[in-house]
């Protein structure tokens, strides 16, 4: 299982995506828009996590590219954004977006969603991150 | 569910006791804990990152309210409010997010809300560094 995060706040792309990796979930990183089209067109996804406010183009872009694509029409997009924008959510469903969330984004639902995307049994508690200490 | 990194409803009570000298908890640990789960080498590794990254998007910020450029302002902003916001860190969270309002509104006020952002960003850069000392003691 592949997902890509792009997201340009390192800290919570890194939190991300060690809290998948605790779900044996792996990941790829692009800090932004252009770095997300490309790494989504070179791997193999089973989903896409997408900041919508992202530098070098914005998120909204990269789901209009992705979903254009015949390579990667199909893959299950869960964006999320802190903008205060009420029609965004509506706007991104309407690009195609599967699901969207309201930054900060609790790990639980995005989690839930994501399980729900790819059909893997719903998380019964809420796992926290693997622990190295 | 938990609730999540940082509850925005309560942001703007945040502010409040922030403005009113009432709030010294620069970090909420609960949610901070509740991130990182206990694991104090992602907790270095987040500081490390939010250390290195912030101070590019403060002055990015700075240079927006300086020259008026709201669109800059907003952008930087946002950016900083989503970092600090892994973090629980109230205060900073709704003082980004006052001046990514005001910054769409175009209200001149993002210039002396971007002091007081600075100042409280360098605060929580203070109290990650020493929530990670505390750990590693």
């Amino acid at each position: 299982m592949k997902v890509l995060i792009a997201e340009d706040d390192r800290v919570h792309a890194h939190l991300l995506a060690h809290q998948l990796k605790a779900q044996c979930i792996r990941t790829v990183l692009a800090y932004d828009a252009m770095q997300a089209v490309m790494l989504a067109t070179r791997n193999e996804l089973d989903a896409v996590l997408l900041d919508i406010n992202m530098p070098g183009g914005t998120g909204l872009e990269v789901l209009k590219r992705l979903k254009a694509s015949m390579k990667t029409s199909m893959i299950p997009i869960i964006a999320f954004s802190g903008g205060t924008d009420p029609g965004l959510a509506q706007a991104v469903r309407d690009l195609g977006a599967e699901e969207f969330l309201q930054k900060p984004v609790a790990f639980d639902n995005l989690f839930s969603l994501l399980c729900g995307l790819l059909h893997l049994p719903a998380p019964a508690v809420t796992a926290g991150p693997e622990k190295r200490n | 569910m938990s609730p999540g990194p940082v509850v925005p409803a309560s942001a703007a009570v945040a502010l409040d006791r922030y403005r009113d000298g009432l709030s010294g908890n620069v970090l909420d640990h609960q949610v901070l804990e509740q991130q990182i789960g206990g694991d104090r080498q992602l907790l270095e590794e987040l500081t490390e990152l939010f250390c290195k990254d912030y101070p590019a998007l403060m002055e990015q910020l700075k240079s927006g309210a300086s020259k008026l450029d709201y669109a800059q302002a907003a952008f930087a902003s946002h950016s900083l409010k989503s970092m600090v916001g892994n973090f629980g860190a109230q205060n900073a969270w709704a003082l980004a997010q006052e001046i990514e309002l005001a910054a769409k509104a175009q209200d001149e006020s993002i210039v002396s809300m971007t002091r007081e952002l600075e100042t409280e960003l360098s605060r929580v850069a203070q109290a990650l560094l020493e929530t990670c000392k505390g750990v590693r003691q």
